[in-house]
């Protein structure tokens, strides 16, 4: 049979099984100031930004530290985070100012954009404003490949809420950013490119020039509000051409993760999603593939059941019932703190010039609620791991608000690591130009 | 609203001219195609080979439709990744055997710089992937990509591969584009062109791309009457494909999707299995086929039907007559405490928890999905905790429930929930017939707020199937899919029409054709007739 082919890219390629340490070529001692803290031509180091979330929130009485400062006791929610502890700023007592509720939607809202979200009737909303980790990777443009990386564990989301409660990141109200839920996908955008001679990669390249003529010429004969839309189409199009053209990154690139997300008998694979998503995110940010990522590990409300740690129940229902699920409620909260320390000590264990990607990095943990109980997003706490570029104080301390500082001000100052010019975050009553001056150094 | 309307349809003069501005049809907006509409439109055109890997991303729901996402929200970088990711895989399926290409390009090339068969390969394939013949500009720019291609490959075929790697990646191609023409009678609202209303009706009717048949009508101008249209739709609703566009609407509005999905406690209820969900989402879809395809019947039978399509699971599951061949589904008569679409294991099983009822779900699925009631959001900082099973004390759900309404600030919505809920408390999270809970007598009386008291599943489906809310939602529903926003008080307007018409037999058949020929169907706003002051 006559056939052709069109491409060398292999999808598969790359050695399916468990993903080993992260081998990334860190930045060559040459290329290195004195010091080893900015680049010989005197540009910074790049740094990371991450968002990193959980749905229905925590068991206060379990999570916030008795006293503050950097001697505090891990509690037993925090003790996943012994090992990287130095590198981890606990903010807990911080308002979540939103003045609508209709309960989570605002705490997604709060936590993720500091703008009122927009509601749509009933239990629809949508965000407000941009998420902030879409406000960083606009700023630092096209200076990876990839402006950001979406990445989702458990598929039970919300969906029939609209986009507030399915996804954490959103460019606009009109423009959410789905996660990829399974980590062969994400292997296969970022790694999986044919090598640079390849015929397919200038071929595919010609048939988004005659897309984008397309657009252009479709723009001039429809209304405002699809014009704003075909302009995200446009640009979202352009930067794929420039992603089909980037050279291969320099940097030794990881196996093809085994965990395709594909349930198994009614039951999520959540372990081996989240552990092959967060090495995923370590290997992009290594090869500097992007600078900024959002990770939802489970979502708000949803319907996410922590059967690995031996219940069947919702964990939304149990965080309705915080006496009586105690056990599996309290363990699925510190499961998910598990997975954030994971991500924290491959970060550590990343070099990254002369320091470490962790310390280059700022990685922020959130929820929708402080309480899934009440749906509370008063006493908000925050996990603020990473040195932020050196800006973030090492060791970590606990400091308390008394619920009357802005939740906004601690996305603020994780922001302006990355963004050090950036003078406010978000809009109206969750509007904040303050920086939590505690945690910086 | 209602006042507004009776306003804008009756005394449309005498309301004055200040306060009155005119009806307004639906702003048009680009809308992309729905997932299993680009994989079908890919088979269409493609064929098999092509549609098995397609891969387009998740429909996203806004306002609780799909069809409103898709006609608002933007795709994200991934989301065009996963598109150019889609077509990248169907042009090397396509090329795996490329002796199969001719038909699809119209000719056989003759070589790499065959521009009269690209030309024609361009204008045959892109009058099918736009769904309206090309401009000449853009003949040259698919044929300039296929040249520049075909050269860089020496393979005619080559340039083929990526020109409709380019067309399945074009904004016409992944959105109905529907600009209109302006209303000679009534310059506020535009007229959709005949392919336009080509496309909208072989969307909303068969979920896929009109057929050549379908766009030789729209190029003889026969799509542009009331009487054309319901001609055309009344040949679409005879094809095969009616049936699975009608089931992808109601497996969304429904959730049945989620049912393949569910998570049951195996300690609880040992016998969900998979090949049981399937079976649950499957006699669903029968109830539906039988009701609006096989007998043409009044819909209002989905909720009173006393007969239901089973397998050999479900028939026990229900206690029905056997089913002697496993997979094989028949019909059977249903005992008395089970009927219709809200008495199927499906319903019953999305709406409950892994190890229990949920009275509050099943409520809510029915107060929002059936009858268009949203329930108004808790309040904040409310605690949300019932009481606590006590050791040795058995009480019932509605004995925890009634936490829910002894608090004020929960009552008067969760009563909108449970008061519906409650009536099915003799089903249990699978929907198996329960004659107790926890070993105590069920009250199964239930509550519409503001309309009625019933008792059990038969009470709510009796009351349920003559509430005009029920038919006012579905009409709704259906057209909020076929055109991708909420009615303006223009549609509004010809929907009340709508309605009406439906209300006469309330054949689901009809409805389509009526909703495809009223003025809401086929008209969109003229944005550019708002005088607002600014200009435009």
């Amino acid at each position: 049979m006559p056939s052709l082919k069109l491409s060398r890219r292999n999808f598969l390629r790359g050695v399916a099984g468990g993903a080993t340490a992260v081998v990334a070529l860190p930045a060559l001692e040459a290329m290195l100031d004195a010091h080893g803290e900015a680049h010989s031509d005197g540009s910074p180091i790049a740094r990371r930004f991450v968002c990193f979330h959980f749905g229905n929130g925590y068991t206060l009485s379990r999570l916030v530290p008795a006293t503050e400062g950097p001697d505090y006791q891990l509690t037993v929610l925090l003790t996943p985070l012994a090992n990287v502890k130095a590198h981890v700023n606990v903010l807990t007592g911080f308002a979540n100012k939103h003045a609508d509720r209709i309960t989570h939607h605002e705490g997604m809202a709060g936590m993720w954009s500091a703008h009122p979200f927009i509601h749509q009737g009933g239990l629809n909303s949508k965000f407000g404003g941009p998420s902030i980790d879409q406000v960083v990777a606009a700023r630092l443009g096209n200076a990876t490949v990839f402006p950001s990386l979406e990445l989702g564990c458990s598929k039970r989301v919300s969906t029939d809420e609209g986009p507030t409660m399915q996804f954490m990141s959103h460019k606009g109200p009109d423009q959410p950013m789905p996660p990829e839920y399974n980590p062969r996908a994400v292997f296969a955008r970022l790694f999986a490119q044919p090598p640079p001679d390849d015929p397919s990669r200038p071929s595919r390249v010609n048939a988004l020039d005659a897309v984008l003529e397309d657009a252009r010429a479709l723009k001039a004969k429809i209304g405002a509000a699809d014009r704003v839309r075909l302009d995200a189409h446009l640009e979202s199009v352009a930067r794929l051409q420039a992603q089909i053209s980037a050279l291969p990154p320099v940097c030794v690139k990881p196996a093809m993760p085994a965990a395709d997300n594909v349930d198994v008998g009614g039951l999520e694979p959540m372990e081996d999603v989240a552990r092959a998503m967060l090495d995923l995110m370590v290997y992009a940010f290594a090869c500097d593939l992007t600078r900024v990522s959002s990770f939802m590990l489970s979502g708000g409300v949803g319907h996410t059941i922590y059967h690995f740690l031996g219940t069947l129940a919702e964990q939304h229902v149990l965080s309705h019932d915080p006496t009586g699920s105690a056990v599996p409620l309290n363990r699925s909260i510190k499961w998910n703190i598990e997975q954030y320390a994971y991500l924290l000590e491959k970060m550590q264990a990343t070099p990254d010039g002369a320091k470490t990607l962790l310390d280059n990095s700022v990685v922020i943990l959130g929820s929708d609620c402080s309480e899934g109980w009440s749906h509370a997003i008063d006493n908000m706490p925050v996990l603020v791991g990473g040195g932020g570029g050196g800006m973030l104080k090492s060791p970590g301390i606990h400091t308390r608000s008394k619920n009357d500082r802005n939740l906004s001000d601690i996305l603020l100052t994780c922001m302006r690591t990355v963004v050090p010019d950036l003078e406010s975050v978000g809009a109206a009553e969750m509007r904040s130009t303050t920086v939590v001056s505690e945690i910086l150094r | 609203m209602r006042g507004r309307l009776i306003c804008a349809a009756v005394l449309l003069a005498a309301c004055g001219t200040e306060q009155s501005a005119p009806p307004r049809h639906g702003e048009p907006r680009l809308r992309r195609l729905l997932g299993r509409q680009y994989t079908n439109t890919v088979e269409a055109l493609l064929g098999p080979e092509a549609a098995a890997v397609a891969k387009p991303p998740a429909d996203i729901a806004s306002r609780g439709f799909e069809a409103i996402g898709a006609a608002e929200l933007a795709p994200s970088d991934m989301a065009l990744g996963a598109y150019e990711t889609s077509a990248l895989a169907i042009a090397e399926a396509m090329v795996v055997d490329v002796s199969k290409l001719p038909p699809i390009i119209g000719c056989t090339p003759s070589g790499a710089t065959d521009l009269a068969c690209f030309d024609t390969f361009v204008r045959t394939f892109g009058r099918r992937a736009f769904r309206r013949p090309l401009a000449e500009d853009e003949v040259a720019r698919y044929v300039g990509l296929t040249v520049t291609t075909a050269g860089r490959y020496h393979n005619a075929y080559a340039g083929v591969a990526y020109a409709i790697q380019a067309f399945l990646q074009s904004p016409y191609f992944l959105y109905q584009v529907e600009i209109g023409e302006v209303d000679a009678e009534r310059p506020t609202r535009k007229r959709l062109t005949d392919y336009e209303v080509a496309t909208r009706l072989s969307y909303f009717l068969l979920d896929t791309t009109p057929d050549d048949a379908l766009l030789a009508l729209a190029e003889q101008k026969l799509l542009s009457t009331p009487a054309q249209i319901r001609a055309a739709a009344e040949e679409l609703l005879s094809r095969p494909a009616a049936k699975g566009a009608l089931q992808g609407f109601f497996r969304e509005r429904t959730k049945l999707r989620q049912v393949a999905a569910l998570t049951k406690d195996p300690a609880v209820y040992p016998q969900f299995t998979p090949a049981l969900a399937a079976a649950m989402e499957k006699e669903a879809l029968l109830l539906l086929d039988d009701i609006v395809w096989t007998r043409d019947a009044d819909y209002r039978d989905l909720f009173t039907a006393d007969y239901a399509f089973v397998d050999a699971q479900l028939a026990a599951l229900y206690g029905t007559a056997p089913v002697a061949l496993p997979g094989q589904f028949e019909k059977r008569t249903l005992p008395a405490e089970r009927r219709g679409m809200l008495g199927q294991a499906a319903f019953l099983s999305i709406e409950a928890h892994p190890n229990s009822t949920s009275p509050t779900r099943r409520g809510r699925h029915v107060s929002e999905r059936l009858l268009c009631t949203d329930i108004p959001p808790p309040p904040p900082d409310v605690n949300t905790q019932l009481p606590m099973p006590v050791p040795g004390m058995p009480r019932t759900m509605r004995e925890r429930l009634a936490a829910h309404t002894a608090s004020a600030a929960c009552a008067d919505c969760h009563r909108r929930m449970d008061g519906i809920g409650l009536a099915l408390e003799h089903f249990d999270g699978i929907g198996a017939f329960r004659a107790t809970d926890q070993g105590l007598p069920i009250d199964a009386t239930g509550e519409v707020v503001d309309v009625a008291t019933f008792d059990g599943l038969p009470g709510l489906g009796a009351l349920v199937r003559d509430l005009p809310d029920l038919h006012r939602c579905w009409v709704r529903g259906l057209y909020r899919h076929a055109t991708g926003h909420i009615e303006a008080d223009g549609d509004e307007l010809a929907l009340v029409e709508v309605d009406k018409s439906f209300g006469e037999a309330y054949r689901v058949k009809q409805l389509l054709l009526e909703i495809t020929v009223s003025d809401a169907f086929r008209f969109v706003d003229n944005v550019d007739s708002v005088d607002n002051g600014e200009g435009k």
